[in-house]
């Protein structure tokens, strides 16, 4: 357990070092840790030294990583010892050291985790605007490989208000930190507590088991989760007549909940509001259905927040009503400053809106991809992708990315990825793959290969091998529609 | 049906693409992070279609499915209690 001053201490003797050794304003360092106290150190650290933190999934594969300390010129990476000797190349090639617990263990550049304890006089710490980026951190789109969205300390800040204000987050707050600092939630149940004077409690396994006995030992009062969170856990408490009443707020989001589910929530959180949510990287933490509306509208995206302007509009014909289907895009404070080192995926996402010019100009705009419909009490209900990406247990995953890793994987003719839905809710992700040579293809090499290059929440749960050539739609263009259907159901190979 | 340590072990190595060398008997799989809650889906899955048995959710736990041994012996139990 670490208090506040101890937390405070280790920061400051963090970011102290980090500054001694050459940190710049705004040069990125990297954190590439399992969820835990060293991780929120780090992160917070490096902001208080004037740094822009990335922080990596930890399921990430070397070579992602490897991809995002070139593509962010990062100055050092703060990993595991496990993780040295396959980094050791890349960090040896961009000249980014590596921050661990243990050095010494492996080759390449790598530097000893700074002790904590009393040092020199502390420096001074920068003066920073609330424009200056405060994390970059990747987020899947629909084309391509992994997108850096660029976070100010406004956006964090702003969120992080909104958040503790319509929980009523307070200091005899313990949140359970379910959720990955790789993403902007994640490190959001970090500042709400920090704010609050509360506390976050890591988990142990991420089993419902695991889940409902650290309620239990710590009294954790309010957790944020996605879709298989609140799957696993309620099917669990159901199963076994349990209830949680140490809870008093659960916040959903990142994608649909069976409704049985939802229904449940009141029964095994007999004493928790239930707060559902919806954002997205680029925009975060925008919209809410109020507690108090829970059962007229499970399964609602919400209404936004305030201060957060959404809009739903429709191209070439302008701002929708209540009924009509049409783009969700978000405008205001809520809206981060684009992807690093990107500017054709940015222009694309972050541009200014026709159908609004008579009311805010050329204001620039975030298009979420994500097509809604508006109900007469104002609240939102997600229909459907405008594109092709996959949303899976709350991640983002573009098939575009797997069938791409998939070929490199090699001797892959043509692979087509896409979401399945099993009985219980979960999604999963199969992959159907056409061999170059059928007869030659080793399954167990490609699998090697492709977990190499997968994080395991990308990773396809079922994969079906195409013995004989995948039905074209056009000379070279694989009938996705076709392939899918006919590996539907097909026993896994 | 029994389900013997040996056998899981060679599940898990070509499921997982995990090392022979990490998979002692007693051996931490999910409470040390070698396998997360996606490996796990796959694993229950998995299970309950070769040993024919139905794992209910309130079973999912690490006293249950922590190590090898561990997930050998409830297996072996769920299979003679469903005979």
């Amino acid at each position: 357990m670490v208090g506040a001053a101890e937390l405070r201490a280790r920061v400051e003797a963090l970011a102290a070092w980090l500054l001694r050794h050459g940190l710049r304003r705004r040069d990125r360092v990297g954190i590439y840790l399992h969820p835990s106290i060293d991780q929120f150190v780090a992160l917070l650290a490096v902001s208080l030294a004037g740094g822009v933190f990335v922080v990596l999934n930890h399921r990430w594969s070397p070579a992602q990583v490897a991809r995002a300390m070139a593509h962010t010129g990062m100055r050092w990476l703060f990993t595991q010892a496990g993780k040295m000797s396959a980094l050791a190349a890349p960090a040896q090639a961009l000249g980014c050291p590596l921050i661990v617990r243990e050095p010494g263990l492996g080759p390449g550049p790598s530097v000893p985790w700074p002790a904590s304890g009393p040092v020199e006089p502390l420096p001074g710490f920068p003066a920073l605007s609330d424009r200056d980026l405060a994390a970059i951190l990747y987020t899947s789109g629909s084309t391509g490989l992994p997108k850096g969205v660029m976070i100010s300390h406004r956006n964090f800040l702003d969120a992080s208000h909104r958040i503790a204000e319509y929980l009523g987050n307070h200091h005899g707050d313990r949140v359970l930190a379910l959720l990955p600092c790789s993403a902007p939630w994640g490190v959001l149940q970090l500042t709400t507590m920090l704010q609050a004077g509360g506390q976050v409690v890591l988990p142990g396994a991420s089993m419902p088991a695991e889940v409902a006995r650290s309620i239990r030992q710590h009294r954790v009062t309010g957790l944020a989760g996605l879709p298989p969170t609140w799957i696993g856990l309620v099917d669990y408490l159901e199963d076994r007549g349990e209830t949680l009443p140490e809870l008093r707020f659960v916040t959903t989001s990142g994608g649909v909940i069976p409704d049985r589910v939802l229904e449940a929530m009141p029964r095994v959180f007999p004493r928790a509001e239930v707060f559902q949510t919806y954002g997205l990287s680029e925009a975060f933490r925008s919209t809410l259905v109020p507690p108090s509306w829970f059962a007229r509208k499970r399964g609602s995206l919400g209404r936004p927040c305030r201060n957060v302007d959404v809009f739903v509009v429709q191209p070439g014909k302008g701002r929708c009503g209540p009924g009509e289907r049409g783009e969700l895009v978000h405008r205001g404070a809520v809206v981060t400053l684009g992807y690093w080192a990107d500017p054709e995926a940015t222009a694309a996402s972050f541009r200014s809106c026709p159908e609004l010019r008579e009311e805010i100009s050329d204001e620039i705009v975030h298009y979420s991809g994500d097509i809604v419909e508006m109900d007469a009490e104002g609240f939102l209900w997600f229909v459907g992708r405008r594109d092709g990406l996959l949303k899976i247990n709350g991640h983002r995953v573009s098939p575009e990315e797997i069938e791409s890793a998939a070929v490199r994987a090699g001797a892959v003719a043509h692979a087509v990825a896409f979401g399945l839905e099993d009985q219980s809710g979960c999604h999963g992700i199969c992959l159907a793959i056409q061999p170059a040579r059928a007869a030659a293809f080793d399954r167990a090499e490609f699998d090697r290969r492709l977990r190499d290059a997968l994080p395991s929440y990308q990773f396809p749960r079922k994969l079906s091998v195409w013995a004989e050539p995948m039905p074209l739609s056009a000379p070279g263009k694989v009938d996705r529609a076709a392939v899918i259907r006919r590996s539907f159901g097909e026993p896994e190979t | 049906m029994t389900c013997d340590t040996t056998q899981l072990r060679g599940v898990l190595i070509r499921k997982f693409g995990l090392e022979a060398g990490t998979l002692a008997g007693d051996a931490p799989l999910f409470s040390s992070g070698l396998l997360d809650s996606f490996n796990l889906v796959d694993l229950i899955e998995h299970l309950e279609q070769t040993a024919n048995i139905r794992i209910t959710p309130g079973e999912i736990s690490l006293e249950n499915l922590d190590t090898l041994d561990r997930m050998a012996a409830f297996v072996t139990r769920k299979s003679a209690a469903a005979v």
